[in-house]
């Protein structure tokens, strides 16, 4: 187990240094040049060179890379003109346009992330494999048709519609809930809780479909196996059979699955329903820095995301062992 | 979106398509001190925007949104007084408007005495002089490029953070600064009406990080700045009333949100329930939105049509469009009608014959082409024949946004008409204008937008129609037509030393109708901005300098 937890964060790091180094070329293969973007208009030739010498971009692509990557572990200080700006390891950079350390920008944007992302996973977990379970044990019935067709609305619907309709109505027209944005739990709990049900309920109409088409489907699968029709046959209550010896078997693949949305719904990917809601995270933060050609809050989100995946990933692959004593993790 | 890209005030507004309706006035300030209750202090006002400022340090912020928000924070030598019908240039740290002497290449101001800033110490000269010295750092980077263009020694000065000053500045005691041009500039004393020229202290100068930490001289103070989140600001107990010709300081705080989706925005504020009440947008409406909030009849006390010093064109490249009778055939044959309608229509702005938009010093009205908007295409088949009858394809760049490609499919029908074959090139939005202005990237026809920096021709011609400035600049050119023509650069070298006001105006006048004569640009629409406040927000003028709501005397109503 222990063995097997560093192989898998050995293969982390692997993967996490292929994704910066793709996306850093990438990023130098594109037209737009940050520096011009942050000359303004009428730059002249001269001018130009030294704010590409300010930012660093003057530098070959190896030498910038090379420093991203010590600076990572060693910290780096930027500025050598009018102020000197300290980034701690690890340092993910200094934001073009803010001026910034791209790592406090993160980290103060993440409790937005992780609460709309935890909020709303484990609402869609529990509604889309309850609804799929029904569906299931009443395979053909109204409450089958029901579900299905619950899930049918929530796939076919788009985000921004969904956020603005829920806007409209209960904070425009019947002022049930406040003006939408993130406040922190720190400051005032019943505001964050009260700003988090729209965007909650935004992300639970869209992903709960594919719950209940999961669960559905896969539980229908087990319920033909042969122990099941044993379990029945030796006199076991419904529930039991349905939950214990159904459900358990067939949630593999839906914590596959649920493990995958939950890291990139932290990691930021809920970026329609961030903005819709005017909740400033890490999805939004990566949308505007591809837009301003913000290099180092380009890397920085794309390696948060990713370390979110990969987390996920892993404590998918250790929950596996939990609910499914066949697999062995070695 | 926040396209702060770089002419950042024709981009950030030219963001969003914005299409109004409502008849208003086509030019000069409209006050809309409209609806019930009456004028008091306190109160919090929200702002509402959809993104974060490109900057608010003075020496950077390019945006239209930045530089109105600075406006309650900073003051600036000169500034527009806009309570009236029309807006006044008066002093605002200076006494008055400066005095010009050399032929205005010296320009001196006296600052007002008490101008005090956050912490109670007094806005010196020296003060000012280092504020508009930072801005020639390559850190303090994003701002005009005036201060660099004008003062002496300015091309090679990099700014105060190695200890050199830049001599052209002198300050001979605390409250005089005198400036040394390189050339005369006789509307100097409009250009400092821009936030660059305002006052930085060296003691709180936080260099490229200034942005959240902007020291006030106005009548509010940073509270506190989280980038891309919430600016929070209060009042500057040490601002006077009695000093500031411009500014009020009715509520006792004003608190901007940033990121909010825009029609969100745009909904909140016409629901007008909670905060919404106290609420302003400094984006202009959503395109999506404007026709039915334009229309609405119940939000006509909070809504206002904000007419830009800006124009909407297309500019046709005169060094691959050689023949004049193709670009005059061009000129007639472009139905502004369906350009408009791609753009929201009527709401958008009135049909443009010159590229000087009313309201803009130097504008005079003429029209070269044809009478009627949706243009005259027999006269254009005719100039085709006289051209040889070419049957031409043309390229065209245009934002890869709905509106623009509606646009460009306007102006593909059109040509089509006389045997031009049109072929769109949509350019990813974020990177029109960088990719547009780099003299390799090369289209037949562009569209571009533009608005004056201050209302007077000096900053909308010289600057788009100067062909000697394309090789100088050949990343950033703005001469999107190409055009070198002699005539037009002996008119903008004659206007430049000229500083008689009438005259130099009447040379503008010359000049765009020179331009037009080499149709080397179709105007296409005069630009309106409209906005929207909730009901208990008061105090708000129109402010057609910078076409943004002016929050200089908002008030809340109680």
């Amino acid at each position: 187990m222990f063995r097997y937890l560093i192989r898998r964060l050995l293969a982390a790091a692997v993967i996490m240094l292929v994704i910066t180094t793709i996306t850093f070329f990438i990023f130098f293969a594109l037209p737009s040049d940050p520096a011009l973007l942050a000359c303004g208009k009428t730059c002249s030739p001269s001018r130009l060179a030294e704010i590409k010498h300010s930012l660093g971009l003057d530098r070959s692509y190896l030498t910038q890379y090379w420093e991203f990557l010590k600076g990572l572990f060693a910290g780096r200080v930027f500025g050598d003109q009018s102020v000197r700006i300290h980034c701690g390891a690890p340092c993910l950079g200094v934001s073009f346009q803010t001026d910034t350390p791209v790592l406090t920008t993160l980290l103060s944007d993440f409790p937005a992330d992780l609460s709309l992302g935890l909020g709303a996973a484990v609402a869609f977990l529990v509604l889309g494999v309850g609804l799929g379970t029904v569906a299931a044990v009443r395979r053909g019935r109204a409450a089958d048709k029901a579900a299905v067709g619950v899930a049918l609305f929530g796939v076919s619907v788009q985000i921004y519609f969904i956020g603005l309709l829920l806007l409209y109505l209960f904070v425009d027209k019947f002022q049930i809930l406040p003006a939408s944005g993130y406040t922190p739990i720190t400051e005032d709990p019943a505001g964050w809780f009260q700003g988090l049900i729209l965007p909650w309920t935004t992300l639970v109409i869209v992903y709960l479909a594919m719950y209940t088409r999961l669960t559905r489907s896969s539980m229908l699968e087990v319920f033909a196996e042969d122990y099941m029709r044993t379990a029945r046959a030796k006199g076991l209550p419904a529930a039991t059979v349905v939950l214990k010896h159904g459900l358990r078997a067939a949630i593999t693949p839906i914590i596959t699955i649920f493990g995958m949305d939950v890291g990139s719904l932290i990691g930021g990917s809920a970026v329609i329903t961030e903005s819709v809601f005017g909740i400033n995270g890490i999805g939004k933060l990566a949308v505007d820095s591809v837009q301003n050609s913000d290099l180092p809050v380009i890397l920085g989100t794309t390696l948060f995301a990713a370390t979110f995946v990969v987390i996920a990933n892993v404590v998918v692959d250790l929950v596996y062992g939990l609910v499914d004593p066949r697999v062995r993790l070695a | 979106m926040t396209r702060r890209t770089r002419r950042s005030r024709t981009v950030a507004l030219a963001a969003t398509a914005v299409v109004i309706a409502l008849g208003a006035t086509a030019c000069g300030g409209s006050s809309s001190d409209s609806g019930s209750g009456t004028p008091g202090k306190g109160g919090t006002l929200t702002v509402l925007n959809k993104a974060d400022f490109d900057h608010l340090d003075p020496q950077r912020v390019y945006t239209t949104e930045g530089q109105s928000m600075d406006q309650e924070i900073l003051r600036t030598l000169t500034g527009w007084d806009e309570s009236g019908s029309k807006p006044k240039l008066v002093g605002d740290l200076a006494t008055d408007t400066g005095t010009p002497s050399k032929g205005a290449t010296v320009w001196t101001f006296h600052l007002r005495h008490g101008v005090k800033y956050q912490d109670g110490t007094e806005v010196t000269a020296q003060d000012v002089k280092y504020g508009v010295e930072r801005g020639f750092s390559s850190d303090i980077n994003g701002g005009p490029p005036y201060a660099a263009q004008w003062l002496v020694g300015g091309s090679d000065y990099k700014g105060p953070y190695q200890g050199k000053q830049l001599d052209s500045i002198r300050t001979p005691d605390r409250y005089t600064i005198v400036f040394h041009l390189k050339q005369p500039v006789a509307d100097f004393n409009e250009t400092t009406t821009m936030t660059g020229w305002s006052a930085v202290p060296k003691a709180h100068d936080t260099g490229s990080t200034y942005d959240t930490k902007v020291w006030s001289d106005g009548p509010y103070m940073i509270k506190s700045y989280t980038k891309n989140k919430e600016l929070v600001l209060t009042r500057n107990t040490y601002w006077s009333q009695a000093t500031d010709p411009i500014r009020q300081q009715n509520v006792d705080g004003i608190d901007v949100k940033f990121g909010q989706d825009e029609s969100a925005i745009d909904q909140q504020i016409k629901a007008d329930a909670g905060t919404a009440q106290t609420s302003i947008q400094q984006w202009p409406i959503a395109g999506s939105d404007l026709a039915q909030l334009a229309g609405d009849p119940s939000l006509k006390s909070r809504y206002y049509k904000i007419p830009a010093p800006g124009i909407n064109y297309l500019a046709i490249n005169t060094t691959r469009v050689k023949d004049i009778h193709v670009r005059e055939a061009i000129e007639y044959a472009i139905d502004k009608t369906t350009v408009r309608g791609a753009f929201g229509g009527s709401a958008y702005g009135d049909y443009a014959t010159t590229m000087l938009s009313p309201g803009i010093g130097g504008y005079r009205k003429f029209n070269l082409y044809s009478a009627n908007p949706a243009g005259n295409l027999a006269k254009a088949k005719e100039l085709m024949k006289q051209a040889g009858n070419p049957k031409p394809t043309m390229s065209i760049a245009v934002e890869n946004t709905p509106t623009e490609e509606h646009f460009a499919d306007a102006v593909k029908t059109s040509l089509e008409h006389i045997g031009i074959h049109v072929n769109i090139s949509p350019i990813d939005a974020s990177n029109y204008f960088s990719t547009i202005n780099n003299t390799k990237n090369q289209y037949d026809l562009t569209w571009g937008d533009w608005i004056a920096d201050w209302p007077n021709a000096s900053t909308v011609l010289p600057t788009l129609f100067d062909g000697r400035l394309i090789k100088k600049n050949p990343q950033s050119n703005q001469d999107l037509s190409y055009l070198n023509d002699p005539k037009v650069n002996a008119l903008i070298d004659k206007a430049a030393t000229m500083t008689d006001v009438a005259q130099r105006n009447a040379t503008y006048g010359q000049m765009d109708e020179q331009i037009l004569k080499d149709a080397a640009v179709v105007p296409l629409m005069y630009m309106n901005f409209s906005d929207m406040s909730g009901s208990k927000v008061g105090g708000v003028i129109s402010d057609t300098i910078l076409a943004e709501p002016s929050l200089v005397h908002v008030y809340i109503k109680h």
